[in-house]
């Protein structure tokens, strides 16, 4: 109470002040002078404040009436609603064009199509990559998660399921670009592209690391591409985002194979899924016109060579590698803990009271902003403390864990090498093939497309060809 | 067990289905996978989602707010999605408001010289003697804060800056949010988004 009294005296002062000071500069420069005592004041009563006005409305004499405060526009639910429905609606489109009418015609367009809804009139949010840290938060923390980002998250994993990575193929506004700057892929050498494909494994669980200990949503924070859909970031996100692009001419899709988070996902759901892309629409002859197709070096060749490696050597190395399964575990946990306390220095509480402290020993104004926004206390410093302490504790969890699951998926990529599969055809890595339909125009048992007599020679001529490539195998 | 059961499936629809297409074993796990994974997601969405609201958007408590200015740079967006609201209803209406002019003004005219606005946003309007009514331009605000803080050191407080949802384009992760130092801008649910007390 003893603040709503400061507040009327204040209040008071300047009324008399008004008073007494016909001249209004005057008045100023003793309200400087008074501002600055009554800061405090001030600070310490802003809840009174919106009680009281310090300054009354006054009841006008003309008549006049104030308006209404513009509040604003609050965009209606049901445009949520029409983004999820867009979804839905473009993964149906792109199942059906990849699945049932393989067209690559089909899935350019609506690469396009998602690209300018998604991408550029969206802004790029919401979007499934991201919706992963807010399905994690919501699970970890007191996190609401809202309708649309749950279904962004949800819908594309479904119709992995049933269909593979068709979300990828055109629907995905991230994957849309890189499509669309994809001029002449070049192949990667295998050990180089299986060494970066872990990097998405990294990326993730830090990720979900960060989200769940309430860190920051850090997928969102270095998305290559959003700079570009809102036409303006930061420098260093512009050149991410550039430097992919270019890249993506000759290494396609950049993103997708060696950075997504929700690509991994993607991949386990479609190693499952019940349709995925077919490079033949009937029984694959083999005549190796698709081996050179795919831009993401997912089609697999068939294993027809005799093995040249003694089995019982090939079994000792499979035991060797599942003996070390555990000690990858162990040395991932190992490594995970050795780091958190320099994850852990990431999190904003903890940087915060860093800062803080560091502005007190040092007496630096750097923090000012913090000290004043957040009023300093030693109650708040108390409070920080305990965020930062348990933000620490629950990262240095997340960490070992983190660390655990990266040995996982290094000793099952090193047991999936050393089990040799049979097969009899060419066919598309469901795992990592984004359904992009290229594959199908190569292949000489799908649909023949109506072409000029011109083309049509050229494509006997790439058959003749292929049967030549036959023969001398 | 599992791999045995497996087996004498497989061994089971030879004999009896069509030879044509067994069940191998392969397609088996695939299935299996499937409806794990399905069940994996159905039951920790039902489990761990906290489906409160169907949609959130991101909102400055002005309660909280220290008009440090950086909303006006931290968006995204340029300019920032953060305008000044003004609150009519708590304007003093005065003659020489704090919002408009600056400290050091040597005229209280409408010269850009005195006023604080940066981009000239306020728009000051005599209404009698002496009240003058003080309307904000959104379209050239750029969310500065300037204003708000004069009118909150010497003045009711009537304007403060809030996130505009039309031109907001709802980041998953607010940039500005994240470098706030009062940690005053948070997510909230439409139905209460715009605090209307103020």
């Amino acid at each position: 109470m003893i603040f709503l009294n400061s507040e009327q005296v204040l209040r008071k002062t300047e009324l008399l002040l008004r008073k007494f000071f016909g001249n209004e500069s005057a008045l100023q420069a003793v309200a400087s002078i008074l501002r600055k005592y009554s800061f405090f004041l001030i600070l310490l009563s802003v809840t009174a404040a919106d009680a009281q006005s310090r300054f009354p409305r006054p009841e006008f004499q003309s008549g006049y009436e104030s308006p209404e405060t513009n509040f604003g526009i609050i965009r209606s639910v049901v445009y949520y609603y029409i983004d999820v429905a867009v979804l839905l609606a473009a993964l149906c489109a792109a199942a059906y064009f990849v699945l049932k009418k393989r067209s690559r015609k089909g899935i350019f367009a609506l690469t396009v199509l998602s690209l300018a809804y998604f991408g550029f009139y969206k802004k790029g949010c919401v979007c499934s990559i991201g919706a992963i840290q807010n399905v994690t938060a919501s699970a970890f923390s007191g996190y609401a998660i809202p309708l649309t980002s749950a279904l962004f998250f949800l819908l594309p994993l479904l119709f992995s399921l049933f269909f593979g990575r068709v979300y990828c193929s055109s629907v995905c506004p991230l994957g849309a670009v890189q499509e669309l700057v994809i001029l002449k892929p070049k192949r990667l050498p295998r050990r180089l592209s299986a060494v970066l494909g872990f990097i998405p494994h990294i990326y993730l669980g830090l990720a979900v690391l960060f989200a769940a200990t309430g860190a920051g949503f850090i997928i969102c924070r270095f998305d290559p591409f959003v700079g570009i859909f809102r036409l303006g970031a930061p420098l260093g996100m512009i050149i991410f985002g550039t430097s992919l692009l270019v890249i993506g001419t000759v290494v396609a899709r950049p993103y997708c194979r060696f950075l997504c988070p929700y690509g991994v996902l993607l991949g386990l759901t479609s190693l499952v899924s019940k349709w995925t892309v077919r490079i033949s629409p009937g029984a694959c002859i083999n005549c190796r016109l698709c081996e050179n197709a795919c831009p993401v070096d997912a089609i697999q060749l068939p294993s027809t060579e005799p093995v040249r490696e003694q089995r019982s050597r090939s079994v000792g190395r499979l035991k060797v590698f599942l003996i070390l399964f555990p000690l990858w575990i162990a040395a991932g946990s190992f490594t995970g803990w050795l780091l958190s306390d320099l994850v852990s220095a990431r999190h904003p509480q903890v940087k915060l009271l860093r800062g803080i402290e560091a502005n007190e020993n040092s007496g630096s104004s750097a923090q000012s902003l913090e000290r004043e926004g957040l009023r300093i206390n030693d109650e708040v410093i108390a409070i920080l403390n305990s965020q930062a302490a348990s933000a620490q504790k629950k990262t240095k969890t997340g960490m070992i864990l983190l660390g655990a699951y990266l040995g996982t998926v290094t000793g099952i990529y090193l047991i999936r090498q050393s089990i040799r599969k049979k097969r009899i055809e060419y066919s598309a890595d469901p795992s990592s093939c984004i359904s992009c339909g290229r594959c199908y125009k190569y292949c000489p048992k799908n649909k023949p497309p109506r072409v000029s007599p011109k083309q049509q020679l050229s494509q006997e001529e790439r058959l003749a060809l292929g049967s030549q490539q036959r023969q001398v195998i | 067990m599992k791999k045995q059961s497996e087996d004498s499936n497989e061994k089971k629809t030879e004999v009896t289905g069509n030879p044509q297409i067994p069940v191998n074993r392969r397609e088996f796990l695939k299935t299996a996978g499937r409806f794990l994974a399905l069940s994996v997601l159905g039951a920790g969405l039902l489990k761990f989602v906290k489906l409160k609201s169907p949609v959130t958007v991101w909102q400055i408590d002005p309660r909280k707010c220290i008009h440090c200015g950086r909303c006006a740079t931290e968006c995204v967006l340029n300019p920032s999605a953060v305008r000044c609201v003004h609150a009519y209803e708590a304007c003093g209406y005065c003659k020489l408001c704090g919002g408009y002019y600056r400290p050091n003004a040597s005229q209280l005219n409408t010269a850009a010289e005195s006023q604080l606005c940066p981009t000239g946003a306020i728009k000051r309007t005599f209404i009698e003697d002496p009240y003058f009514k003080y309307q904000i331009d959104e379209d050239l605000c750029n969310g500065c804060g300037k204003c708000v803080k004069g009118c909150a050191s010497f003045g009711n407080g009537s304007l403060y800056l809030q996130v505009r949802h039309h031109i907001c384009v709802g980041c998953n992760e607010c940039r500005i949010a994240t470098r706030c130092p009062a940690q005053a801008i948070s997510l909230v649910t439409t139905d209460q988004a715009y605090w209307k007390e103020s």
